[in-house]
């Protein structure tokens, strides 16, 4: 990097350009070091508060012969900055430019990042496109839960990696060692559990636009066949793989015994513990709950020793826990109590990421919380809609439980909710408001003197995605017109002033949507929202629906046939080529209950 | 016991703003596991005051923040756990028991402009040096709250001085008054003279940056009226209890060149 001073003192913020943080790794870098960039396509604040990225950057450093450092995605100043100053998009802990990387390891966590992996290439000065990049590029990989349909990008990433990180990178690492070329390279690590190559495979699709074939081309015969007709050298497998099983770590083993600090805030200055991965409870619209099975724990005294290293390491004054439901974990109360005796020991308070209602006792416990605010996810307002989607909460439980709540103090609660759910009726979506008032009424359950300050209910409707791997990945996902027109008349109906009503933009779920379940062709249409200036399009303010619609235009693809069409079981999919555990048949057994 | 630490910001560390540092600060004595003394309450918060804030950009040389300990440790001990447990960028150079606040006595600053941006030849910068001295007054339109003011500044330029490509300026600091670096630094104009007079910096159009600045010292009025740098005692006693001045090498400029003002 050779940006002077005075240049990036004009930035905002910018010390997530420096590095120098606690507990970064620095190595020699020699000819025969592999270089692996950890690319987030995202903010530093936010990558750095991701702590699978912290996870996967001590795990590959633990290798003496591989070195991962960190790239972030520059916030628009600081893009305009490097094409200026003509400066190549480094990484943090060398400074380097990401093009002499040997890797580029991308995280997919959310769909509307996917300009921003292209903005990253882009300013490193590499070709989009895999087939533009010969040998002396480096190879770009992406794994994360969006690439479990990793078919939209396909035309971008050399290769996929789905499930575990922990599970098979080393074997890739090896590998590499042993590459004559990048072909070579991506031919050998094909059949490695995991690993997706798209350009090993091929899709056509029928008129009506749907996918006809998808499946594996052959693969050439090495050279030396040619020579030596008699003595033919097959390469090791004749097609790459029909099915790609997702990487796999039974037992979660792996703990990074230090987190990186970052020295400007990021979005959650704390130390963060993974407990267990997956989540058992199996809701209709949640592809986290499928694609992470079986669950998986780490034990108790495992997690005990593990947050007192992690907070002596980090000097950290606040603890958090990583887990899709944490308070599902076995030995919850018991690792409560672990875990306030070792805040207490260090003076470190400790906060849980979600809550449930039926956990509050335990959670109550935590006397810490710094806020009197609580958050809780019924999912869908009316009982009807929650067993449809299999969110196992009773209108009792919800109502019981914010008393509950409310008694202990809480006076602000934030209530997430979900629209445009498959079968979802106008008395559905009136139910939300419904609920938050019945939930205000709680609040005056209490004496006037428990009532110390006005009870405020915060109501976020967002815009359901049907997701691949889960029951709805079938389902038409509503329109924006539609899903507006329903909130209006939702939030008119509204009458205490205690609930404040919101609902997300409908126009960015849309465009999620047709990300999440869509086909290699969609490739070209994210590449020319990204040529016509997308970036950033899961920040509110940058998101521009515009540039999205003529990039859809210019490639002649339509967002509705992709997001708003209802898909029939016996449809071929674009990732059904993928098996990341959960079983077709369950998945629609699962779809025919909701729909019955 | 309380603490006086005396240390060092610079490299990657200016790039982040105090708050920011603040954090930092307290991360690393938590991480150095001190014997630190926190606030009461729900969430406990490690009790740390900073002298005088630095702005984001400028590094320091002898900064300073006093801490509370718990019980009683050698400052050697305690400067090499806080060293092996900062970021790159923060040295501690010496920890002695605090006789003052160190957040309510600073009144004057040392700082180091480097002028070599401004690609002058020395002599004119002696000159504007010289001109700076001899006036009697030096107005300048300073930003208040109440929005633009001519305030007279010369009376908190204490000190001015060249040595080799920087300059040496002592200026009033600290609560009661305070003179920005950046305004007299603004007095050296590309063309050699003292741009001057109601001209705001960013008129003048030479704007040297923070970065071309460094803090190198924080003084309070001794008995006597006279500076003492915030890390020697009042009445003559030299620094007790101070470890050893490891990494002065940092310090570029700093307390030896002090006694060059009359
Ligand atoms: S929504 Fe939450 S509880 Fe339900 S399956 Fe997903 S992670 Fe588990």
């Amino acid at each position: 990097m050779a940006l002077k001073t005075k240049d990036l003192l004009k930035l905002e913020k910018p010390g997530r350009y420096t590095g120098g943080e606690v507990n970064t790794v620095q190595k020699e870098i020699t000819a025969d070091l592999t270089r692996f960039a950890f690319c987030f396509p995202d903010v530093y604040e936010i990558g750095m508060s991701h702590l699978g990225l912290q996870l996967l950057y001590f795990f590959i450093n633990r290798r003496e012969d591989v070195f991962c450092e960190r790239a972030f995605m520059p916030w628009q100043d600081m893009v305009d900055l490097l094409r200026r100053e003509g400066e190549p998009l480094f990484a943090l802990e060398s400074g380097d430019s990401l093009r002499e990387f040997d890797f580029l390891g991308f995280t997919l966590q959310y769909e509307m990042s996917y300009t921003n992996v292209l903005a990253m290439l882009d300013l490193a000065g590499i070709p989009l496109r895999a087939c533009e990049r010969g040998d002396d590029f480096p190879i770009i990989c992406a794994g994360g839960p969006c690439a479990t349909n990793p078919e939209p990008m396909a035309d971008f990433v050399d290769f996929f990696y789905i499930g575990d990180g922990e599970a098979s990178l080393d074997e890739i690492f090896d590998i590499y060692k042993t590459r004559t070329n990048k072909q070579d390279f991506l031919r050998k690590i094909c059949n490695i559990q995991g690993v997706y190559v798209p350009s090993l495979y091929k899709a056509s699709y029928n008129a009506d636009g749907t996918l006809r074939d998808f499946a594996a081309a052959p693969l050439a015969f090495s050279a030396t066949s040619h020579a030596e007709p008699h003595n033919v050298t097959r390469i090791d497998t004749p097609t790459a793989p029909a099915t790609v099983k997702r990487a796999f770590l039974p037992s979660l083993d792996f703990f990074p015994e230090k987190l990186i600090v970052p020295l400007v805030e990021s979005t959650h200055a704390r130390a963060v513990v993974e407990i267990v991965r997956g989540c058992k409870r199996g809701c209709r619209f949640c592809q986290a709950g499928f694609i992470y099975r079986p669950i998986r724990e780490r034990s108790t005294c495992q997690i005990l020793e593990h947050a007192e290293k992690i907070l002596t390491a980090t000097g950290y004054e606040e603890l958090s826990l990583l887990a899709l439901s944490a308070c599902d974990y076995s030995h919850f109360s018991e690792l409560v109590d672990g875990l306030l005796e070792i805040c207490r020991r260090k003076r470190v308070t400790i906060s849980l990421p979600s809550t449930r209602l039926d956990a509050l006792d335990i959670v109550s416990k935590i006397k810490t919380l710094r806020t009197s605010s609580l958050t809780v996810a019924p999912e869908a307002g009316s009982q009807r809609l929650r067993d449809l989607i299999n969110k196992n909460l009773t209108e009792e439980e919800i109502l019981g439980g914010c008393l509950k709540a409310f008694r202990a103090g809480f006076d602000k609660l934030k209530l997430y909710f979900m629209s445009g759910l498959p079968n979802e009726t106008p008395e559905d979506s009136f139910a939300v408001a419904e609920l938050s008032e019945k939930i205000v009424e709680e609040y005056y359950q209490l004496t006037y003197e428990e009532r110390k300050r006005p009870v405020s209910i915060g109501v976020s409707v967002s815009c359901f995605v049907p997701k691949p791997f889960t029951p709805f990945q079938w389902a038409a996902q509503t329109t924006p017109e539609e899903f507006s027109r329903v909130q209006r008349e939702v939030k008119a109906s509204v009458r205490k002033k205690q609930i404040s009503y919101r609902y997300h933009d409908s126009k960015t779920a849309q465009i999620e949507g047709v990300l999440a379940r869509g086909d290699r062709r969609l490739s070209a249409v994210i590449e020319a929202a990204y040529k016509n200036g997308a970036m950033f399009d899961g920040w509110t303010e940058h998101f521009n629906y515009a540039l999205w619609l003529g990039a859809f235009e210019a490639v002649g693809l339509e967002p509705a046939f992709y997001a708003h069409r209802e898909r029939g079981t016996d449809e071929k999919l674009p990732w059904d080529f993928i098996d990341v555990g959960v079983g077709r048949g369950l998945l629609v057994r699962e779809w025919e209950r909701a729909n019955a | 016991m309380r603490i006086r630490l005396c240390f060092s910001k610079t490299a990657t560390l200016r790039f982040i703003g105090h708050l920011d540092f603040l954090r930092v600060f307290q991360q690393t004595i938590r991480r150095a596991d001190l014997p630190a003394a926190f606030s009461q309450g729900f969430n406990p918060h490690l009790l740390i005051s900073f002298a005088l804030p630095l702005p984001l950009g400028m590094e320091s040389g002898n900064d300073y923040a006093d801490i509370t300990l718990e019980h009683d440790m050698s400052a050697a001990d305690i400067v090499d756990k806080l060293n092996a447990a900062a970021p790159r960028g923060l040295i501690v150079h010496s920890a002695c028991p605090a006789w003052n606040k160190a957040a309510s006595v600073v009144t004057a600053a040392d700082y180091l402009l480097d002028v070599s941006c401004l690609d002058l030849d020395m002599g004119k910068i002696d000159s504007v040096v010289a001109e700076i001295k001899r006036s009697e007054a030096i107005i300048i339109a300073k930003k208040t709250k109440k929005g633009v003011k001519d305030t007279n500044i010369r009376g908190d330029i204490l000190g001015l001085e060249r040595v080799g490509e920087k300059v040496l300026m002592r200026l009033s600091a600290g609560s009661a008054r305070f003179l920005s670096p950046l305004s007299v630094a603004g007095l050296f104009s590309r063309n050699g003279v003292m741009a001057c007079v109601s001209d705001s910096i960013s008129q003048n159009g030479i704007t040297p940056c923070v970065s071309d600045i460094m803090r190198t010292e924080l003084y309070y009025e001794g008995e006597n009226g006279e500076l003492l740098p915030l890390s020697a005692q009042s009445g003559g006693a030299s620094q007790s209890g101070s470890s050893s001045q490891n990494g002065s090498s940092a310090q570029s400029g700093s307390s030896s060149q002090n006694g060059g003002f009359a």
